[in-house]
């Protein structure tokens, strides 16, 4: 089940020491808000993203804790600044039923 | 005298949709929740914070919220909260900084059950608050209730 919620992670920009550059992060968690029932009228239980730790070298730059008003595919888009020795940008993400994902990007500097 | 009445009718058409056209706002078009009404009556200042909403958007399953905050000369963002009062759960996102950033330029979208508008609330490091909103019309709700 784990393996079906996608992640992916990508930078926008030129990837160089002490520049700023976005980061998207894409998740297709369907984010089932609770509210909907199935067609044999059962409630369909709340299965939402919960928390998003964006870490930069391991260190959290961005904590996003996340209700029902979040869109499926679940979608981010922040800055950073380049480290300069570069490293390691990852995203985690943990929903209500204990489920979790990681995905990450290295940061290869541009010269 | 066909072609008067019609102009005639054409002109008064023309003036009505220009009277509404400039003062139609989303709290108008559905009766206000207690929660928007509460949010409106703090007079949080809004300085500093932008935020880009589409007018309109066809669902409300998907509306993208570009945020781009500046903090006063001085102060750091520490926590964003994007709030959507006509919602079952009106605190869709809470954004948090560990360190200190002066400039937040952040984009998501948001689920939306109908039209409102959607606050952003910003802390800052010596614990002031600023806010804004911005009205969307949502043509077709997102699928958040039984209903």
């Amino acid at each position: 089940m784990a393996t079906s919620v996608l992640a992916r992670l990508s930078f926008q920009g030129e990837v160089r020491a002490g520049r700023t550059v976005q980061a998207r992060w894409i998740c297709n968690h369907p984010m089932e808000t609770g509210f909907r029932v199935d067609d044999s009228g059962q409630k369909i239980p709340r299965n939402i993203i919960t928390q998003v730790q964006c870490k930069l070298n391991g260190e959290v730059i961005l904590q996003v804790t996340p209700g029902t008003g979040w869109s499926s595919p679940a979608f981010l888009n922040f800055e950073f600044s380049v480290p300069p020795q570069g490293g390691t940008l990852s995203v985690h993400w943990l929903d209500d039923r204990g489920e979790q994902g990681q995905v990450q990007q290295n940061l290869l500097l541009q010269s | 005298m066909s072609t008067a009445l019609a102009l005639d009718r054409r002109a008064c058409l023309t003036l009505l949709a220009v009277s509404l056209g400039g003062t139609v706002r989303a709290q108008e078009l559905a009766p206000e929740s207690v929660m928007a009404a509460a949010l409106r009556a703090k007079s949080w200042s809004s300085q500093g914070i932008h935020l880009e909403v589409p007018p309109l958007a066809d669902t409300g399953n998907a509306v993208p919220l570009a945020l781009h905050i500046e903090a006063p000369p001085g102060l750091s963002i520490t926590q964003i909260e994007v709030v959507l009062p006509e919602n079952p759960n009106p605190l869709a996102l809470t954004l948090q900084w560990p360190q200190a950033r002066s400039l937040v330029n952040f984009q998501t979208r948001l689920r939306l059950a109908g039209t409102q508008s959607v606050w952003v609330i910003a802390r800052y490091s010596d614990g002031s608050e600023r806010a804004r909103s911005a009205p969307t019309i949502i043509t077709s709700t997102a699928c958040l209730d039984g209903t």
